[in-house]
């Protein structure tokens, strides 16, 4: 059930049609049903490893809301999520070092012996639960007792595989009221799933298939470092648009339902400093490791006497924020890299502080100063993606070696298919980012019927194109 | 007091009229694009992904448009880059004192189940005398099969589906399909220098590194056998006969390099010449096998398969040749003299 399929749209159809008809109390019961039967068509089995998950992050909630001895209650249910993930998401590069290391050089009949799947969206669920359990334990929220409710917190199919990541705090108090959908409601879901569509299957597929079938990952040494640089540039937005693409068509499916999801995505492009970038992009995720991880490392650190011009106070929570996200996102050394790069480049933001000048905002930097700042994150973090693309330390090696050891390509103008789509991707951006991620609501009725009738236009005849691209990227999380 | 539980709370009326608007919108923006592209006169494409296909195909109607088309040389890109048809023509007139008028329709990678369909639609919409198949042992494998599911492939054949219709009845949409061509492929595969009718050559001579097959072609052919679906596919080929157009089989020549990924020649005959002859035999087509060594020497390679420019004029000369002393043994019919019949539907 890939949610740009039209099997997907029938199966909301349906389950919206129920859902409009049950009164509010099955409501959920039905809404979990249709959670599962979604993951049973993604994942089979593996059903049954997210029930079990949902379970025992249930009885361990309750358990924190009475015992006592909470702390290391706390700590246990934290660990056994960690260990979920460690086992399903890291088990098969863990046994692939321990195999390279048991086994003798040139043999590699041990390799692939055993390979553990990764229940779809674990590391989204994951990331959910301990902070269920942390909000339960600082007693932000009561335990969740109605199990319904809780399973559906974790389950429900418009986030369940990529996000956006919800608190408990905030999605169950959706989950216990009444929802009601209006005409309101209904244009700005339908706004939001258009967008997400263009984004995705336009903007970001497009892309994608120029990237498929261009080997500048591999053969670095074909392009001038322009062109690379391009093609680079063109993964950027390829990622951006993936992703975004995706919130945005869950975001307005579940607003079908008169349930808000967080917006995880907010111009990210259009950033001046790394800071603010971290704020735009994944803000679900960047919030997440903000609030349990940067925060409390910093107070920690204040608390333990380092003022915050000091070294540790200055680098280790940035650092560490970002090293977590690479972990989060997969185990290899490049992704490594890639915590370390964005960690440096959050660490840069705070020079001001060493010297003991105050941080200004963006905000009220002067122009020249904002897109200067704006085409300097776009460039580093494009940058920082190389790691994001490459499987292992050697190929990211190989990569940089041949990037700049003299490329035997002559210097060529960029490929103008890349930047026919990065421009639309850009207005787009521009366009939302002035006026409102609804804008096209407040527009004249004939305008708004013409800019769907152009956007179906579009989706159908693109539709009916096999561009032989990979689903989304973050689904695989 | 009774509170309103309902979750659908749409009065409806706004939502339905914009989507109303929408929909004659979607109407009056296709018959625009429609308008415009017939009043520009657009590019079109076919809509089959494969760089070559649409420049074959276009470069083939403007051929047809300034006389008969006598032969067709069909295949994959060892035809496309193995038999220059100015260069057949000329062995041929050398030999008959007959000028015939050939085309090129090889494309990387053709199939042959792509090739049955692609010859059907060329006997039926050109009419040529004669169809000369090149093949090889790879041409035996199913791989993408793209123009054999390509929408206006089938509907070409007659099976009808909405996008067959659209690509030939639609300027417009096709017109889209042709920005999406040249969005999909470089522009170094849109524009290969190939001459009028359909032939490019190599240039260069391959180095023993470039005539050493790759990995995946060695364990392709490791447990080499042609299936029967292969067999079906070729006999319909064949089969094309029934329509009034001669068919002569070509073995198109292979460096020993390439032999020797069957242990032997004796073997390489034996499991694809072999059991090519016999369904040739079958089905009364000509199957012209080329023996390599005195044919092609070593610096008329390209690669592990195909041959430059060198090898392609003495390939092209050995074919007229071949062409004529069959022309002149009766065992074929003039193909500048015969008239083909109209595709009875």
């Amino acid at each position: 059930l890939t949610i740009t399929s039209l099997v997907f749209a029938g199966f909301v159809a349906f389950v919206l049609a129920g859902y409009y008809l049950l009164p509010r109390r099955a409501q959920n019961i039905w809404l979990l049903l249709a959670s599962c039967v979604f993951y049973i068509t993604w994942s089979g089995g593996l059903t049954v490893v997210l029930a079990a998950f949902t379970l025992a992050n249930y009885a361990i909630g309750l358990a924190l809301g009475r015992t006592p001895a909470r702390r290391s209650l706390l700590w246990f249910g934290i660990a056994l999520n960690i260990a979920t993930l460690v086992v399903f998401k890291y088990g098969n590069f863990f046994i692939k070092q321990a195999q390279d290391l048991l086994t003798p050089a040139g043999n590699s009949a041990a390799s692939g012996a055993l390979n553990i799947i990764l229940p779809l969206g674990l590391s989204y669920l994951v990331l959910q639960t301990i902070s269920y359990l942390l909000d339960v334990s600082r007693k932000q929220m009561e335990p969740i007792r109605n199990l319904i409710d809780f399973a559906l917190y974790l389950a429900y199919f418009p986030k369940l595989i990529a996000g956006p990541i919800e608190r408990a705090r905030t999605f169950l108090p959706i989950l216990e009221n009444p929802r009601h959908v209006d005409d309101a409601t209904i244009a700005r879901s339908t706004a939001l799933i258009l967008t997400g569509l263009i984004r995705k299957l336009i903007l970001a597929d497009l892309l994608s298939s120029l990237l498929a079938f261009t080997p500048y990952v591999r053969r670095p040494d074909d392009y001038s470092l322009p062109e690379l640089f391009f093609w680079l540039l063109a993964h950027t937005f390829a990622l951006y648009n993936d992703f975004a693409g995706y919130t945005n068509i869950a975001r307005g499916v579940s607003g079908l339902f008169g349930i808000d999801l967080s917006p995880n995505f907010a111009f990210p492009l259009f950033s001046r400093n790394f800071t603010e970038f971290w704020n735009r992009w994944h803000i679900s995720l960047s919030h997440w490791l903000r609030d349990y991880i940067y925060t409390p490392l910093s107070r920690a650190l204040l608390r333990r006497g380092y003022g915050r011009s000091h070294i540790l106070s200055f680098a280790l929570p940035p650092l560490l924020t970002m090293l977590s996200s690479a972990l989060w996102h997969y185990v290899s050394w490049p992704m490594l890299i890639w915590g370390l790069m964005n960690g440096v480049y959050l660490i840069a933001d705070r020079i001001p502080i060493i010297l003991g000048k105050p941080v200004v905002p963006p905000d009220t930097w002067p122009l020249w100063r904002q897109v200067l700042g704006a085409i300097t994150v776009v460039i580093l973090w494009t940058l920082s993606n190389v790691p994001f693309t490459t499987s292992s330390l050697t190929s990211l090696e190989q990569f940089v070696t041949q990037a700049f050891s003299a490329p035997t390509a002559v210097w060529d103008w960029p490929d103008v298919r890349i930047v026919a789509i990065i421009i639309p991707s850009l207005a787009l951006d521009a366009i939302q980012a002035r006026c409102g991620e609804y804008v096209v609501l407040s527009w004249p009725r004939p305008v708004r019927a013409t800019v769907l009738a152009f956007a179906v236009l579009v989706l159908v005849l693109v539709t009916r194109i096999d561009w032989n691209i990979p689903p989304f990227v973050y689904q695989g999380f | 007091m009774m509170t309103d539980e309902r979750t659908l709370r749409v009065s409806g009326s706004g939502v339905f009229k914009t989507l109303a608007l929408a929909a004659l919108m979607l109407i009056a923006l296709s018959a625009v694009l429609e308008a415009a592209a017939r009043l520009l006169n657009t590019p079109r494409s076919t809509g089959i992904n494969h760089h070559q296909f649409d420049g074959a195909w276009q470069h083939l109607a403007a051929m047809a448009n300034e006389g008969k088309i006598d032969c067709i040389f069909l295949g994959a890109s060892t035809v496309h880059r193995g038999f220059d048809p100015s260069v057949v023509s000329q062995a041929y007139q050398t030999a008959t004192g007959e000028q015939i008028q050939c085309y090129n329709f090889g494309i990387g990678q053709m199939n042959v189940w792509e090739a049955a369909s692609l010859a059907e639609i060329l006997v039926d919409e050109y009419h040529p005398a004669l169809l000369i198949y090149g093949i090889g042992p790879r041409n035996f494998f199913p791989d993408n099969n793209e123009l054999t599911k390509a929408d206006w492939t089938r509907y070409t054949l007659g099976k009808p589906t909405i996008s067959g219709w659209l690509i030939h009845n639609s300027h417009a949409y096709s017109t889209y399909l042709a920005a999406v061509r040249w969005y999909r492929f470089s522009e170094a595969d849109l524009h290969e220098k190939q001459t009028r009718d359909g032939f490019e050559a190599f240039n260069g001579i391959g180095t023993d590194q470039d005539l050493r097959p790759p990995r995946h072609i060695r364990q392709d052919m490791a447990t080499y056998a042609i299936s029967g679906e292969a067999v079906d596919a070729f006999k319909s080929l064949l089969a094309l006969q029934d329509r009034g157009v001669e068919i002569v089989v070509v073995e198109m020549p292979l460096p020993e390099s390439y032999l020797k990924m069957f242990s032997s020649e004796k073997n390489y005959h034996k499991l694809f010449t072999g059991h090519i002859q016999a369904i040739t035999d079958q089905q009364h087509v000509l199957f012209w096998t080329t023996d390599t060594q005195p044919l092609i020497p070593r610096r008329a390679w390209y690669d592990y398969h195909h041959v430059n420019a060198e090898g392609a004029a003495l390939l092209s000369t050995w074919l007229g040749d071949q062409l004529a002393k069959a022309v002149l043994s009766g065992l074929l019919s003039n193909p500048a003299t015969v008239s083909v019949p109209e595709a009875i539907p």
